[in-house]
């Protein structure tokens, strides 16, 4: 079932001026609910662009957008609605972190929703579960906590709000291997136990790989693929064409490939690659 | 040969405030020149502490940090520690402060005071070692991250520092981007014999480095050549780092009886290592 859907949205920049840009180009596209989608795109592919669309933040020069079939441009009460509906959370969320304390700062989406505070309490508890905060930091200054616990408060601050699509602009870029880490399994938790959709940019293939169900590629503000992971990954080629780079597993797999190694182009994930190496060296030995 | 010392790092400890953590605790290190180090660590081990040490943007609160032999804590050593090691940071933004690409690069050695032709030569130049040169008349805001970040890179060349040290240059870049600043930066050492001290979360760019540092909680943990570091697969892992993914390929394939070595650091090391081991294989059955 489609939750999100875009139909023949145009955007442009700057109308009228001699720096006039064309960021989206006639796109439609569809989102299923429940599903994890990574969006990915080198800078200027029109990836911001699309997604400030999905919640009413840029409105399309042409174009609709449909949030559970329905115009979210309707009318004013539509567009108010459609921020609460489509969560959005920018790049570096911790800087927009404000509140005395992380607990109000997780609590301020959802009393802006006007939620009793009973329910306000039971959001920030639920939030702050899901991002792995510990309950000893709710009374803490946000300014106190390391740079991989501030990202995580600042997506909790988000999900409490429950939107039906979160959307995530590159979650993990800047963060160590360990606070990395803790978003993944943070955004894949949420996505199994809420149902809901996310919707997430990154540079890193490798993030990518692990946690996208399906990949949606733009380039000069059209879409060169929408596909899963696993297809979107045997294009490996393409890809480079694209700029785009590929997880490491895969491109090492390519390379492999061009020297004559007979392997599958579709790996990405470390353990395949493992039993793919095993079958080939399996398969020499009989031969 | 003796090696040229450019920064010496006596007993270094540094806290941000009196009385607090040491964020950079004992440490002694000797960045000779020409090297190449990367300095890895998770978030908060210090490594950023480090690197503003290393040009009195931070001074030592026990040790001393000399470079060139100058002690950083001295004032007036001040202008000829900057000369000698430059900064990059990591977010391009921030580092750009003139509305022309060549403006930009040329307010260093404006600075400096040096002479206006010198100052021509030294831009031209720079921005030619970061290709950048074609957009030397552009406006800064208006390229992608990644040109912008070597436009920042050849800010710090315009003033003919002989080491930098870059703070994750790469951290917001894309893919594209990052590999562009990265070629950059070992062309730099390579070709123009700079010494470059690479902060980094990427373990692709560290394999690259003559020398990696680990830190943890201030402390140098591990220092050695790429080899040496990445063997220490576990040390690296309760440090909350991660080992190249080619040698955890490796790794996984020795469980299962396949031993590839344990030098693999990079795909082609990975390539070569398995062409080896089916060619045995094959001649053993």
């Amino acid at each position: 079932m489609s939750i999100l859907e875009v139909k023949n949205i145009t955007y442009v920049y700057g109308e009228g001026t001699p720096f006039r840009i064309e960021a989206l180009k006639n796109i439609s596209v569809t989102f299923e609910k429940g599903e994890l989608i990574a969006v990915i795109g080198h800078t200027g592919s029109g990836k911001s662009t699309l997604l400030m669309h999905l919640n009413g933040l840029l409105k399309p020069t042409a174009g609709k957008v449909l949030y559970e079939g329905k115009d979210i441009w309707e009318s004013k009460k539509s567009v108010k609605q459609a921020r609460f509906n489509v969560g959005y959370c920018f790049q570096y969320p911790e800087h927009q972190l404000f509140e005395s304390s992380v607990q109000r700062d997780i609590a301020f989406g959802p009393r802006n929703m006007g939620l009793s505070e009973e329910e306000i309490n039971l959001r920030v508890q639920e939030a702050t579960q899901f991002a792995g905060i510990d309950s000893s930091l709710l009374q803490k200054s946000p300014f106190e906590l390391s740079g991989g616990e501030k990202r995580r408060v600042a997506i909790a601050g988000v999900m409490a709000m429950k939107p039906g699509v979160l959307i995530l602009d590159e979650p993990t870029a800047g963060l160590d291997p360990k606070g990395k880490n803790a978003v993944i399994e943070l955004i894949k938790n949420y996505n199994i136990q809420t149902g809901s959709t996310v919707i997430f940019v990154s540079h890193n293939m490798d993030d990518v790989a692990s946690l996208a169900d399906r990949v949606l590629i733009l380039s000069e503000g059209q879409i060169v693929m929408y596909d899963t992971a696993k297809n979107v990954f045997s294009r490996g080629k393409q890809l480079a064409s694209l700029a785009l780079g590929v997880p490491e597993i895969t491109q090492l797999f390519l390379s492999m490939g061009e020297r004559g190694f007979d392997l599958p182009v579709d790996i990405f994930d470390i353990e395949e690659a493992k039993a793919a190496l095993l079958s080939l060296l399996r398969r020499q030995a009989h031969d | 040969m003796e090696k040229d010392v450019i920064i010496k790092f006596d007993r270094v400890s540094y806290s941000y405030e009196e009385g607090g953590d040491y964020a950079v605790n004992d440490v002694n290190l000797d960045i000779y020149k020409g090297e190449f180090t990367a300095v890895l660590g998770h978030n908060g081990s210090g490594k950023s502490t480090l690197a503003k040490l290393t040009n009195a943007l931070l001074l030592p609160v026990a040790g001393s940090v000399f470079v060139r032999g100058m002690d950083t804590a001295r004032e007036e050593f001040e202008t000829q520690i900057r000369q000698s090691v430059g900064m990059v940071f990591q977010n391009p933004d921030n580092q750009i402060v003139s509305t022309i690409v060549e403006d930009d690069v040329a307010f260093g050695p404006e600075n400096l005071g040096v002479p206006p032709e010198e100052i021509r030569r030294r831009v031209d130049d720079a921005l030619k070692t970061v290709g950048m040169y074609e957009y030397k008349g552009h406006e800064p805001h208006r390229l992608s991250g990644g040109q912008k970040q070597r436009v920042a890179i050849a800010g710090v060349i315009a003033m003919r520092t002989e080491c930098i040290v870059f703070d994750e240059p790469t951290a917001m870049l894309d893919p594209k981007g990052r590999q562009e600043v990265f070629r950059a930066i070992k062309s730099l050492n390579k070709d123009f014999n700079i010494t470059v001290i690479l902060i980094t979360h990427f373990m692709d760019e560290a394999v690259f480095a003559d020398r990696v540092i680990v830190m943890d909680d201030g402390y140098v943990r591990l220092d050695g050549s790429p080899r040496e570091v990445f063997k220490r697969v576990k040390s690296l892992r309760d440090m909350g780092l991660d080992v190249p993914k080619p040698l955890q390929l490796a790794l996984l394939l020795k469980k299962e009886g396949i031993d590839l070595g344990d030098e693999i650091l990079t795909n082609e090391d990975f390539i070569k290592e398995f062409l080896n081991y089916s060619g045995r294989n094959n001649v053993n059955t």
